[in-house]
């Protein structure tokens, strides 16, 4: 009969057991590390090129200095950059325009022309509620340069061409609208022409309700190929329920010479474009994220930090269609500055109208 | 363990991390996320839900469909420009329309197997940039008793003469010929067989969906503008930006004797904003989408299915019953019995149109829309029913 080791044996045989466990559990956790390690590796090269286009378009921050004291009543200070939250509101400068540079200057450089749309977004996150405020694209204001000095009156969107590129364009475009409409602009976000014929491509199309015939004989053939800036082309979308592809919707948003008032009927369009855009956003799915960023390369610029996406998308998704008011300004009449055709704003009923969707500054 | 053995069991390991994430990198490449914009697939293996009496016909991506029972036929291809499909009147044939994108679209006659019997206009112009106007636009062809066809067509043009201004002024106005005539723009001339019935409001994008009458009358949808320099309102919508447009549906009871300035009488309100006007086959029930109007402008995402009576010889309706609200309906046909209809909308809340079903549309008090397709994305022009 035996009678066992002593007691004092077992312990050390059991302690001695138990010694090879924590290596083996470093072990097991070092290599579940390295699959997870790995398998982050792999996603990161397939989305290698989504990061890169993503962190050369988002992030270009607003540098609007401090107006000239007195330059206009009631001007604003340097416009602070807010941060989107969950809760706080928000405006953001929407702006598109071509960018390829087929004009150019006297001395042959590329000409940038002007913002072609200007839509201000109110987002209040709390209220789960959106404005889309259209600025005419002729109205006859100040302009100012990005460092927000006065320059000479103009077309609004005449501020974004003055400064040469598109990303001073676009802070001279924000100072002008800060400085006049008298608000703050917390971020902007700039679309080219073909940025949004390729986004609108690539989430296969867009469906909206034409509200009338949108025809045009006269439609500038710049995009799409196109190597003459002065070729016409011919538009007809029809009315009713119709399905766009990127190039039909961009016709549809600039098109504007069988327009009775030309330039607000396309306003129109164009806040109508954005909202099927948006809600055929609002599907995302993984698998796109790389195409979408590869339609969109070198055609989106926008001060909103990368990091602050998913937060936008959040809020976007948490407004209906029916949560959001269109509002346009139209508190102008017909002129001529310059031999050219202009909107000579009334600038106090302006005012006092932006004022009642967007808080002054 | 040997030392050997542990070694070896790391390598294998490492082996399999390193392939681990060349799964990974390949399955998303491989797009096994679903890309949630995957193309709308063929309509000829698409699952049709629902099989009614008949066959539809409808146009998508350019290529024109015949859908019997559940099964869809291809009777064109797509890519090819097909659009607004319209039965000939006996079910004799169908005509369509064949767009070249921007530039012009003609008319053609098909056989109901989708076979081209005769191509009935002929646009004339080459678009170049110094030769603008040259081309135009025919849409929404419709036969009437005796073999009347209207159509819609952007001529006149404004200043189709002064190179310089041409041509800001493009709008739809309705024309009248007999099936069978050669349309081509010297031809649209009352010496020819072709007169003008309609004359557009200027830069609203003019007159469509003209819709003949048993009596030889013309219903067809007008553009005006709700506010704007010129008025052409009377009574200006309140709310509505300048140059904001709504339709209206128009009686014209004798088009054949239509002059300059006559439009017919208006059947419905500016305020409700209808248009795509369908008549049931006794031609006692109308069938059209009305788009809510808010502080004078149209909706821009939502469009309602309406039906109302109709009396051709006192031009009037009887109240508008919205039956399908809250979704961008388009397109309404009614069946051959004139009882149910079919309209166009989407699957969810946007996009995607495919086609619906109302059984008793115009006498059901509680109706039930039931979808018909899917998967299709249907280009908004109108579905053609027949027996």
């Amino acid at each position: 009969m035996s009678l066992g080791p002593p007691p004092d044996a077992a312990r050390r045989r059991r302690a001695s057991r138990r010694h090879p466990r924590i290596p083996r559990v470093r072990s097991i956790l070092v290599v579940l590390l390295g699959f997870v390690l790995s398998g982050l590796v792999g996603a990161l090269t397939f989305f290698w090129p989504t990061i890169t286009t993503a962190l050369g378009a988002t992030g270009h921050g607003i540098q609007v200095s401090a107006p000239t004291p007195g330059t206009i009543p009631g001007s604003p200070s340097a416009t602070p950059t807010v941060a989107p939250t969950s809760s706080s509101p928000f405006t953001v400068l929407l702006m598109g325009s071509d960018n390829d540079g087929k004009f150019t200057t006297a001395s042959g450089a590329p000409y940038f022309c002007c913002a072609q749309s200007l839509i201000l977004v109110r987002v209040d996150p709390a209220a789960s509620s959106v404005t889309m405020l259209s600025i005419p694209r002729d109205l006859w204001v100040p302009i100012y340069s990005a460092s927000g000095r006065r320059l000479s009156d103009g077309k609004v969107s005449q501020a974004f061409g003055d400064a040469g590129d598109g990303t001073n364009g676009a802070n001279a475009e924000i100072a002008t609208i800060e400085q006049d409409l008298q608000i703050t602009v917390d971020h902007y976000v700039w679309i080219g022409l073909q940025g949004l014929i390729n986004l609108i491509d690539e989430v296969g199309g867009i469906d909206i309700v034409a509200s009338h015939p949108v025809m045009d004989d006269n439609y500038p053939y710049d995009v799409a190929g196109s190597t003459n800036p002065n070729a016409a082309d011919r538009v007809a979308v029809l009315p009713g329920a119709q399905h766009l592809d990127g190039l039909q919707a961009l016709e549809y948003v600039r098109s504007r010479h069988d327009d009775f008032s030309e330039d607000i009927g396309r306003t129109v369009r164009q806040q109508q474009v954005l909202v099927a855009l948006r809600q055929k956003l609002s599907g995302l799915s993984l698998g796109d994220i790389n195409n979408i960023a590869s339609a969109l390369n070198g055609e989106v610029l926008t001060d909103v930090p990368l990091t602050q996406f998913p937060l936008l998308l959040g809020i976007s998704k948490d407004i209906g269609s029916g949560s959001i008011q269109h509002v346009y300004v139209t508190q102008y009449s017909g002129g001529t500055e310059d031999g050219q055709d202009v909107l000579e704003p009334d600038m106090s009923a302006i005012l006092a109208y932006v004022h009642q969707y967007f808080p002054p500054a | 363990m040997t030392r050997h053995r542990r070694l070896l069991t790391w390598i294998v390991l490492l082996v399999l991390m390193v392939a681990f994430g060349v799964g990974v990198n390949r399955y998303l490449a491989s797009g096994g996320t679903p890309s949630a914009y995957a193309a709308a697939p063929k309509p000829t293996l698409t699952n049709v839900r629902l099989s009614l009496p008949g066959t539809i016909y409808f146009a998508d991506d350019g290529g024109l469909f015949a859908l019997t029972g559940t099964r869809i036929a291809q009777l064109q291809p797509e890519g090819q420009g097909w659009t607004q499909p319209v039965l000939i009147p006996g079910g004799v044939g169908l005509l369509a329309v064949k767009v070249t994108a921007n530039y012009y679209s003609d008319l053609y006659e098909l056989d109901l197997a989708g076979k081209v019997v005769e191509q009935l206009s002929h646009d004339q112009g080459k678009v170049t940039a110094t030769e603008l106007g040259a081309d135009d636009w025919l849409y929404y062809p419709a036969v009437g008793p005796g073999g009347t066809l209207y159509f819609s067509y952007d001529w006149p043009k404004g200043d189709v003469d002064d190179p310089s201004q041409c041509c800001y002024q493009v709008d739809f106005s309705i024309w009248e010929t007999t099936l069978g005539n050669q349309i081509t723009r010297t031809n649209v001339q009352k010496s020819f067989g072709i007169t003008q019935q309609s004359w557009a409001n200027y830069y609203t994008g003019g007159d469509v969906n003209p819709v003949p009458l048993i009596d030889g009358g013309l219903l067809y949808v007008d553009y005006e503008l709700a506010w704007g320099d010129s008025g052409e309102l009377s009574t200006p919508l309140a709310g509505a930006v300048e140059g904001a447009e709504v339709s209206q549906i128009r009686l014209d009871p004798k088009p054949l004797y239509n002059v300059a300035g006559s439009d017919g009488t208006a059947l419905t309100l500016p305020q409700d904003d209808c248009a795509q006007p369908a008549l049931n086959p006794e031609q006692t029930e109308i069938a059209m989408i009305c788009t809510p109007v808010v502080n004078g402008a149209p909706s821009s995402t939502e469009s309602d299915l309406v039906v109302a009576s109709f009396d051709a010889a006192t031009g009037s309706l009887g109240p508008l019953d919205r039956i399908v609200t809250g979704t961008m309906a388009a397109s309404p046909a009614w069946a051959p019995d004139g009882t149910d209809l079919i309209y166009l909308a989407p699957e969810t809340g946007d996009g995607y149109f495919e086609l619906w079903y109302v059984k008793d549309a115009a006498t059901s008090l509680a109706p039930q829309p039931k979808q018909v397709t899917t998967e299709l994305d249907l280009d908004g022009s109108a579905a053609a029913w027949a027996s």
